[in-house]
């Protein structure tokens, strides 16, 4: 039995602790949200919080984050209205959008950090993760929007 | 390759005869390989509806009945509940184009509704859908109008319902914002209200449909219907089907095009904790449909998808490659040297005498362009969930063609097509690899096998390895210029391994039917002009991507008009207008079948966008050393794009691409904010076609398998993009694929301005 701490629920649960968490998130506790794209930490698509930084799903042993804090794009926040969250859907980010739960779990590290994150701090955070339909210019100005109105809050 | 297009070639036996020879082979410790699929008989396949025509059937077969305050349908594409809330069916798959939000704007439009009252609701196969194809960018042209007519027949339903109820003449009453207007002005109905006594009205026969420059809705800037699902991660992609009981499966295929699976050990993948079954899959062409072939294979069955995975890394499996192990890069690069410039290449446009006007002329230009394989990378890799059963058969997931999907499989099962039902999921990107349907058809093949539901899940490997590829293309080009430096002469070779030939088997007629939009139908003002096609033999499967011949041709077409500038000294953009000449309606005829053969081009509405694109980027302006612009332009189905691209060079011919100017004429707007989304992301689209896009084969396989080795443009190469969308008063047209073709010469035109080395083999930045 492994105990995991998911989006502030403690679940257990019987896999292999070798099981990267991504396929435990989707196949075994229901997260679908979190994407996969590559299998390899190339893409992002899977991109999930652990013990407060943006980590890879797809390529993470489920046993290496026993005891920690995992968040994903379901647990962001409880109404689905994070600034991030908000943002995407104001700027019209997302054309497919299988990417951009991993796009907006990377993003919320950065504007976590940067209160008001340039063009070149954005592509710098966000260089990990790829969006075939081309979204980058929005995601962009989505960026800088959260981080405003984040600011704002503050 | 649009559904109104698709023939049936000749039935496929070969799998047939492969089957038969791999039962008398196989032996020893390996299990024999059974059929679990039986090729099917028959031929000829239905034609798509045109959607105008399904749309009103739709309304024809609409019932129209329901419980009280349930939702009632008035039509295909509209219910209505109680409360007066509204869904709308959108016929053809979600895939990032915007179609889940463009196409029920048109519904809303001519219902009169609140566009906020609306839920969108995915149509799966069914009567009175159309061909429900995401293809060609034709979605919006093949649906606007039948979606105009079920909106207008739903709301004059409603109308008649409350005349009968106020006792009114109808053509009194009127519609605003979800509720039909008493003459007197005063008193209104809701269509929640309407609903159940508009749904027995009979059908109008004649419709009246509003004036588009009256249009609310059509035109607005309104939030994408799937955004907030999106963003909060609860947007359902194939991947997030679950059914009770699936298993999931991964399924190791041969690695070589036309191989065949000789046996394979299946023990250790077995003794993996969460296996359940491995089984063969027979490779099978069902009608002779390419783009639905199933390879030969071995699947596993598991608990979870890591289960699967793991399984399969312990199978041992042996394959008869076959003669495609030979093929390569290599190989298709000799045969393009070979074939270039042949006398025996088919001609497919000769205006004048080129020959003679080469011979006359005082100066040539020749250059030759090399563009690669592609592949398509979605980021959702393929996948399908099916359930069959004895009765019939469910499918879900990723797909921009279900009824085709829905057709095939019914063959395959002999079932009536009734009782296989497709269910559209969104899609992860498409981009014309999911035109084909192959892993749809192998989910299904798997499910009954296994008699149980599964989902396939094909991992970025098999995604990047098993792809349906863009061909590689060889053009070679030749122009002549007279005295007065004017092109007297233009001859195009293209060579490339046809489309149509990988769809549908060695015997379809018209090979070079894909392969020549955007050369052989350019409307430039030259008296000498031949293009010629040369096909060329390539063992792997291809298929259809993003603008399919205009991908490449457009490329060689607008960097060779950019070389000729450069070789008479002069500006680009003023070549390309003079080759346009003055505003017309020019008709091409080509010895094409349908409307291939016989383009039509407003010359005006090219050099418009033309002009608009140079007015905005600045063109002509002097900018700093080691930058430069490059410009080129598209015609595709009726829609006009052109872009200016501006890029940098540093240190090394280090290339930067800094900012790319789109202007496009679709004509009317449906959804501006999504099309200015589908220009932003061709755009990108061509960056990184110039920059990365590729894949290289050897030994018959496709060396590229993951992001690691075939990697897409990244947030930090991306350029600014800024979209200007040109007023038009005419009729809508598509925007996924036309904003495309015209970024990669404008990027390639804008690296020689910038540097003086000519782009002519793509991409840039080659795997060595």
């Amino acid at each position: 039995m492994i105990e995991l701490q998911v989006n502030g629920q403690t679940r257990e649960l019987d896999v292999d602790g070798s099981m990267p968490l991504l396929w435990v998130l989707r196949d075994h506790l229901g997260l679908t949200g979190t994407r996969f794209g590559c299998g390899m930490a190339q893409c992002g698509a899977c991109t999930v919080h652990v013990d407060g930084k943006a980590v890879r799903s797809c390529v993470l042993p489920v046993s290496r984050v026993v005891d920690k804090p995992v968040v994903t794009i379901e647990g962001l926040s409880t109404e689905g209205d994070h600034p991030l969250q908000q943002a995407w859907v104001e700027e019209r980010v997302p054309q497919c959008g299988y990417c951009q739960a991993g796009q907006i779990m990377q993003a919320a590290i950065l504007i976590a950090r940067h209160r008001n994150p340039t063009d070149e701090q954005i592509d710098a955070a966000m260089a990990g993760n790829l969006c075939r339909c081309g979204t980058y210019q929005r995601i962009r100005r989505a960026v800088k929007r959260a981080a405003a109105t984040l600011e704002e809050a503050r | 390759m649009s559904g109104d297009e698709r023939t049936v070639g000749p039935i496929d036996r070969s799998s047939r005869r492969a089957f038969l020879r791999l039962g008398l082979a196989a032996g020893g410790g390996l299990i024999v390989v059974n059929g679990a699929w039986s090729c099917s008989s028959g031929d000829g396949r239905e034609d798509g509806d045109s959607a105008a025509a399904a749309a009103d059937r739709g309304v024809e077969d609409a019932t129209g009945s329901g419980s009280a305050g349930g939702p009632v349908a008035l039509n295909a594409f509209v219910e209505i509940d109680g409360e007066g809330s509204v869904t709308i069916v959108a016929p053809v798959p979600e895939m990032g184009q915007g179609v889940r939000t463009s196409l029920p704007m048109i519904v809303a439009e001519e219902l009169g509704v609140e566009w906020e009252r609306v839920t969108v609701r995915q149509a799966s196969t069914g009567v009175g859908y159309g061909g429900m194809t995401a293809a060609g960018s034709d979605s919006i042209v093949d649906y606007w109008q039948g979606l105009r007519r079920a909106g207008a027949t739903a709301r004059q339903m409603l109308v008649a319902a409350a005349a009968r109820r106020w006792n009114v003449d109808a053509a009194t009453c009127s519609v605003e914002a979800g509720y039909v207007i008493h003459p007197d002005g005063g008193r209104r109905a809701g269509f929640g209200e309407l609903v159940a006594a508009a749904s027995q009205m009979p059908m109008p026969r004649d419709i009246a449909l509003d004036d588009p420059r009256e249009y609310t809705i059509v035109g607005r800037r309104v939030a994408r219907v799937d955004a907030p699902d999106i963003a909060r991660g609860t947007a359902r992609y194939g991947l997030d089907v679950r059914l009770p009981d699936m298993l999931f499966v991964v399924v190791e295929r041969c690695p070589v095009h036309g191989g065949t699976l000789r046996g394979f050990e299946a023990d250790a993948a077995l003794a993996v904790p969460g296996v359940r079954q491995v089984l063969p899959v027979s490779p099978n062409v069902i009608g002779g449909d390419r783009y639905g072939a199933v390879r030969p294979g071995v699947a596993v069955l598991a608990d979870d998808t890591w289960s699967a995975m793991q399984g399969r890394e312990a199978l041992v499996v042996e394959w008869d490659e076959g003669a495609g192990s030979a093929e390569g890069t290599e190989r298709v690069r000799l045969r393009f040297e070979e074939l270039k410039g042949r006398p025996d290449a088919t001609r497919l446009r000769e205006d004048g005498d080129v020959e003679a006007a080469l011979s006359a002329a005082a100066r040539i230009v020749e250059a030759e362009y090399e563009l690669p394989l592609l592949a398509h990378a979605c980021m959702e890799p393929m996948n399908f969930t099916a359930d069959v059963r004895a009765d019939g058969c469910d499918l879900w997931g990723p797909t921009q063609t279900p009824r085709n999907l829905q057709e095939i499989v019914a063959r395959g099962l002999r079932l009536p097509a009734g009782k296989v039902n497709v269910h559209p999921t969104l899609n992860g990107g498409g981009f014309g690899r999911r035109l084909a349907f192959d892993y749809g058809v192998e989910a299904a093949m798997i499910s009954k096998a296994a008699g149980a539901a599964v989902q396939v899940i094909w991992t970025r490997e098999d995604d990047v390895r098993f792809d349906y590829y863009r061909t590689p293309s060889f053009h070679r080009m030749v122009a002549g210029l007279n005295a007065e430096g004017v092109v007297s002469a233009w001859r195009h070779h293209i060579l490339t391994s046809p489309l149509r030939v990988h769809a549908m088997g060695p015997g379809a007629d018209h090979p070079e039917l894909y392969e020549v939009q955007g050369a052989a139908d350019l409307p430039y003002r030259i008296d000498n002009l031949s293009v010629e096609y040369t096909p060329i033999d390539l063992a792997l499967q291809l298929g259809s991507w993003r603008s399919v011949a205009h991908s490449f041709n457009v490329f060689a077409v607008n960097c060779f008009v950019d070389e000729i500038a450069a070789a008479l000294d002069g500006d680009p953009l003023e070549l390309q207008l003079q080759l346009l000449g003055p505003p017309e309606e020019v008709a091409i005829r080509l010895p094409l079948p349908g409307r291939r053969g016989r383009p039509r081009w407003d010359t005006g509405r090219l050099a418009r966008v033309l002009r608009v694109v140079a007015d905005v980027s600045g063109w002509g302006r002097r900018i700093s050393r080691r930058r430069g612009m490059g410009i080129a332009v598209c015609e595709y189905k009726g829609t006009y794009a052109a872009h200016v691209a501006e890029v940098s060079v540093s240190g090394d011919d280090d290339i930067r691409v800094e900012r790319i100017v789109a202007a496009i004429d679709c004509g009317l707007v449906i959804d501006p904010d999504g099309l200015e989304a589908q220009v932003e992301g061709a755009t990108m689209d061509g960056v990184a076609t110039v920059l990365k896009w590729g894949v290289t084969m050897a030994d018959g396989r496709v060396r590229e398998s993951n992001f690691h080795d075939h990697d897409m443009l990244r947030i930090d190469e991306a350029p600014r993009v800024e979209v200007h969308v040109v007023d038009s008063d005419h009729p809508p047209s598509g925007a996924g694929e036309p904003p495309y073709p015209s970024v990669a010469p404008a990027v390639a035109n804008a690296i020689f301005a910038a540097t003086g080395n000519r782009i002519r083999k793509l991409p840039l930045r080659r795997r060595q």
